[in-house]
């Protein structure tokens, strides 16, 4: 049976980061997120949870806020039909029940629904700004013209609600589950944020590396001799443990060095290459031959116009696709068979013979004897530092282990003086990887971005103890939607992780996919409501002023008053953002211009979903937002550029991959217009596919191409261009 | 950083929720001291009108439009100029939104008006100091050029009590701790023999604790004016520039407040961040180092101090050779932080 709960829109982003909805009395006693809870008038008296089996129609008179009508349809029968109480009354068009503890919604089982487009518009502004609110896209957001002659006066009126008290082993036990949920999404998190060893100490070395030339970058490209030394070392220690790097040495050696007998044979043939000043590109073109990609800036030649952007940038970009295919190479891991959790909630397990401390650790400092949270951490570190110490020599000599000599006692007792007196501490001395997470998350936990950076920049490898802690301490509610962004955007994995926390909290597993949200609002079959607002807030005002202005701002008064009346015609007739660019050329701007340039950059930051938004409000058909996509497409994708500028340095070079970059893409299209020849004609590449793999694999055999192309001044800047990096690159992004 | 940009709506107060709530059709003028969420705030009715009518966001400086660029991102808005900027274009908007408006001018707010059918402005005239271009306008009087009631931001957000303590009797401010709602570690005072141990102790603290997120502040830019005003190039971001440079210390440093200058700081590495007192304006950091703390100083300088100070979201470190400048406590007030000695368990 469906349900629906009546409410204010200033309560979306309340219920919705907490995934539940509450007697009122809940909020001031929850540990966690919103501490209150926006009545209406009408039940302004009820504790419970008020549901009716229809929506009755009621008004919002609030001059002064964004305070709209709002219903949630429920459909949920399991979670609700043992404590559901339904009220006396004489009414039976609509019936009132009552419920006295929290409603778990998921995506599945509930509808958000809005009586007018801008409560819905501004709601959903609402929720993609809120820090804490993380799901809020997989949510049904409809917008519905309730029957006024359901009137929710005349509802109540007729019914007599008798409340059930409140009861407080329900709150305790939402609190519990709230830390626990935390605990769960903070291991998986720490789980895919784990590298291999070597990975995570090429991590650590690439963050020095990125400090150094930041600040030499910082010091208008000026270095001296320490910082160039120390580049160096960091250097060779990173090519080292370089999994690229150690493949193709061992290829080298298999394929190459081995045909030669002796040892003064295979130093002579290194000799000659290095020569014949061929070393470079044979091992290069090795590397091509077998599948390698290694970088190819090194600092061997560090002069006064060494570009150190592009060094640091290679170096950044080729470290993050070595982390993601070392993370795409584990195994994922199944959180309800990894755990067990009493019925009572007062703790959970890991399921390993080798987890006993760690248990004894969550049990006693997470969710029995004493419960951390993050400002707890933040203000008395030192103490919670000393009770961490006290507490693992009680647990180590519970198992008969000696804590005197023990390297845990030295290591722990260093923690502290670091904390109350800034003296060094080495987090790789700790013993094992418990006694380290702990000591990371009490220097760092409260701030998540702060750990990870810390955690990184010391090559730590396995993340899933010291998250965890993290994860335990915040409580899922107040867990940032940033830091647990990269793990929902991964839809089929996250699904997983959802119902394995499901499994293991409330045992129910809800579905195998989310459901599908369009980005248009839903209009359901009852009529749409006429919108009442004021028209001077939503006119479809036109991002035409909008586009203008941030063109203007780049070229100021260059833009001519012929350029101008072009522009004007082809916003009024484009529709869509690549009609834009096209209405652009067809009215005389042409793509290499300056003006056709800066439109182009100015409608890459509409790609995003809040524009999807914002056309709703301006126009009145309703188009989905095409640049919108599930997984990305090179193809479609506006900012494809943006993704790898980084990776080529020069103005020059960037600009004319660019305009090769456009040509490429618009000889797609059937048809394409060649602005020099101002012609019409069959696009190169009409009618071949645009997959990602296949698009790619073109895009890199054209590039090649320039590479060798006759006009000698191109194949001099494609020199300069990291083709193969570009490529590679591109694969990691469109997948 | 990106969660900086994010509102945690859970936590706001009454007043900051009823700022975000409120209804954008008429324009408004929010005071708040630092680290009430002002700016925030500012960004967050930017989103929201950017969903009904064309805008404008201005900052002051460029460092402030590259420190809210991730952020800006985040939230999809594109409309952002530092004022230099906005003064090529002024572009006609449905909606104006200006932060940091008590360093603008009457002339210039007013100029701003003009581009703007709904504006909001946001500032602070206890953080004005940028009076080099002449009179500022007080935000109250902004709201009086606008015919709108100044709403405060009561609450400091960033800002702990202890810190507040200090900055309170630096910057003869009233009332800066009774805003403050966090607690915090007390300041830390540190005496050195000299501006060069200063610097290394400074450094030390940075690496033994891991600091990510570091200002060090100086009242100078260069070695020059810092010798010409106060007799000791050493007070100025360039010695300290240097000396870092020379030992090998990556850091990264602005020397002025000039808005077109190419000393971009980056936010995404972990090098601190060294600048004057000035440009440290509308930034804010976990950790702030103000070294030279013996100088004694104008007391027109007393207010950029105190801003200094009130960079901090968490621990202040004020470093000083022979004697503690009459701005701030003796070294044995219980405003600062005690060594603690630490027993092996």
């Amino acid at each position: 049976m469906k349900y629906y709960i009546i409410t204010s829109s200033l309560n979306v982003d309340n219920i919705l980061s907490s995934e539940s909805i509450s007697p009122i009395s809940f909020y001031s006693k929850r540990d966690f997120g919103y501490k209150n809870f926006q009545k209406i008038d009408e039940l302004n008296v009820v504790n419970n949870i008020v549901l009716f089996s229809e929506i009755p129609y009621f008004e919002i008179r609030d001059s002064e806020r964004e305070n709209h009508p709002m219903a949630i349809e429920i459909d949920d029968d399991v979670q609700l039909k043992d404590n559901i109480q339904q009220t006396e009354q004489s009414n039976s068009v609509c019936q009132i029940f009552l419920y006295n503890q929290s409603i778990r919604l998921t995506p599945w089982n509930c509808r958000i629904i809005f009586f007018s487009q801008q409560a819905l518009v501004l709601s959903k502004l609402k929720c993609s700004d809120s820090l804490c609110n993380k799901l809020s896209e997989f949510y049904r957001f409809e917008l519905i013209k309730p029957k006024q002659l359901i009137s929710l006066h005349d509802v109540l009126k007729s019914s007599n609600i008798n409340e059930s008290n409140f009861n407080i082993d329900l709150l305790v036990a939402e609190n519990k589950i709230n830390r626990l949920k935390g605990f769960l999404y903070g291991y998986y998190l720490g789980f895919t944020k784990s590298l291999s060893d070597d990975v995570a100490k090429l991590f650590g070395i690439q963050k020095k590396v990125y400090n150094i030339i930041s600040s030499i970058i910082n010091n208008k490209g000026e270095s001296n001799e320490r910082f160039n030394e120390e580049l160096r070392i960091l250097e060779n220690q990173y090519n080292e443990v370089d999994p690229h790097k150690k493949l193709l040495r061992n290829l080298w050696h298999d394929k190459v060095l081995s045909r030669f007998t002796s040892l003064e044979d295979k130093n002579t043939f290194d000799a000659i290459l290095k020569e014949l000043y061929v070393e470079t590109e044979a091992k290069l073109n090795f590397c091509k031959k077998n599948n390698i990609v290694v970088r190819k800036l090194s600092l061997s030649s560090i002069n006064k116009s060494f570009d150190w952007s592009a060094y640091q940038n290679e170096l950044s970009s080729y470290t993050q696709s070595i982390i993601y295919e070392d993370k795409s190479q584990k195994t994922d891991i199944a959180l309800s068979k990894d755990f067990s959790v009493p019925s009572d909630y007062s703790t959970i397990k890991l399921n390993s013979n080798n987890a006993s401390i760690f248990n004894e650790i969550l049990s006693t400092f997470f969710f029995m004897e004493r419960v951390i949270t993050l400002e707890d951490l933040r203000l008395n570190r030192l103490e919670i530092a000393t009770d961490f110490t006290k507490g693992y020599k009680a647990i180590m000599e519970a198992s008969n282990k000696d804590w005197n000599n023990s390297p845990e006692r030295l290591f722990f007792n260093s923690l502290r003086q670091n904390i109350a007196n800034s003296t060094p501490f080495d987090i790789q001395s700790a013993p094992d990887i418990l006694t380290l997470s702990i000591a990371a998350f009490i220097l760092k936990g409260e701030d998540f971005e702060a750990l990870v950076r810390y955690l990184a920049e010391n090559g730590v490898s396995d993340y899933k103890y010291v998250i965890s802690f993290w994860g335990a301490a915040c409580g899922y509610v107040d867990m940032p939607k940033p830091t647990l962004n990269p793990i929902i955007k991964q839809k089929e994995s996250f699904i997983n992780v959802y119902n394995s926390v499901n499994s293991l909290l409330f045992k129910n597993i809800i579905a195998s996919s989310f459901p599908v949200v369009s980005d248009e609002p839903i209009i359901s079959k009852a009529e749409v409501v006429q919108q009442q607002v004021n028209d001077e807030e939503l006119q479809s005002a036109n991002k035409y002023s909008e586009i203008l202005v941030s063109v203007q701002k780049k070229l100021g008064k260059k833009i001519t008053e012929k350029q101008l009346t072009a522009i004007h015609k082809a916003l009024e007739s484009a529709s869509t953002h690549d009609n834009i660019l096209s209405c652009l050329k067809k009215n005389g701007i042409k793509a290499s211009t300056k003006i056709y340039k800066e439109f182009e950059a100015c409608l890459v930051p509409f790609a995003g979903k809040n524009t999807v938004i914002q056309m709703d409000l301006y126009s009145s058909s309703s188009k989905q937002n095409s640049a919108k996509q599930t997984s990305l497409s090179f193809f479609t994708d506006d900012n494809r550029l943006n993704n790898i500028k980084h990776l080529i340095s020069g103005d020059k070079n960037l600009k004319q991959f660019k305009t090769d970059l456009e040509w490429f893409i618009e000889n797609h299209a059937d048809e394409y217009f060649d602005s020099k020849k101002r012609i019409s004609q069959k696009g190169h590449y009409s009618g071949k596919p645009t997959d990602n793999a296949s698009i790619l694999e073109r895009f890199d055999i054209y590039l090649r191409n320039k590479n060798s192309n006759k006009l000698k001044w191109l194949s001099d800047i494609y020199k300069n261009i990291p083709v193969e990096s570009i490529v590679e690159y591109l694969k990691t992004i469109y997948k | 950083m990106e969660d900086e940009f994010f509102i945690d709506y859970g936590k706001l107060d009454q007043v900051q929720r009823h700022f975000i709530d409120k209804k954008t059709n008429k324009s408004m003028v929010v005071t708040g001291s630092a680290g009430s969420g002002k700016s925030v705030i500012a960004l967050h009715k930017a989103k929201q009108v950017s969903a009904l009518g064309s805008y404008a966001i201005i900052v002051y400086t460029k460092t402030l439009k590259k420190y809210f660029s991730d952020g800006l991102k985040k939230l999809g808005l594109a409309n952002v100029y530092y004022y230099n900027e906005w003064l090529k274009i002024k572009p006609q908007v449905k909606y104006l939104i200006v932060d940091e408006c008590q360093d603008f001018t009457a002339e210039q707010i007013s100029e701003m008006c003009n581009t703007g059918e709904i504006c909001f402005f946001f500032g602070d005239t206890e953080q004005s100091i940028m009076s080099f271009n002449g009179p500022l306008q007080t935000v109250q009087d902004t709201a009086n050029h606008i015919g709108v009631m100044m709403e405060p931001l009561y609450y400091n957000y960033r800002l702990t009590k202890e810190n507040a303590m200090l900055a309170e009797v630096v910057g003869k401010v009233e009332d800066v701790v009774e805003k403050c709602v966090r607690n915090g570690e007390k300041p830390q005072v540190i005496l050195k023999d000299s501006v060069d141990s200063q610097l290394d102790e400074i450094v030390k603290i940075i690496k033994n604790k891991s600091l990510s997120n570091v200002g060090i502040l100086m009242p100078f830019n260069t070695k020059k004016t810092a010798n010409s005003r106060a007799g000791n190039m050493k007070l100025s971001v360039e010695y300290v520039k240097e000396y870092f440079t020379q030992k090998g210390v990556a850091v990264e440093f602005k020397y002025s407040a000039n808005q077109d200058t190419e000393m971009d700081l980056d936010f995404h590495s972990s090098n601190p961040k060294v600048m004057t007192w000035w440009c440290a304006k509308g930034l804010q950091f976990k950790d702030v180092f103000i070294p030279c703390s013996e100088t004694t100083y104008e007391e027109q300088k007393r207010t950029a101090v105190y801003v200094a100070m009130t960079r901090t979201g968490e621990r202040l470190y004020i470093s000083y050779s022979g004697k503690l400048s009459s701005f701030f406590p003796e070294p044995t007030n219980g405003l600062y932080a005690s060594t603690d000695e630490i027993e092996m368990i």
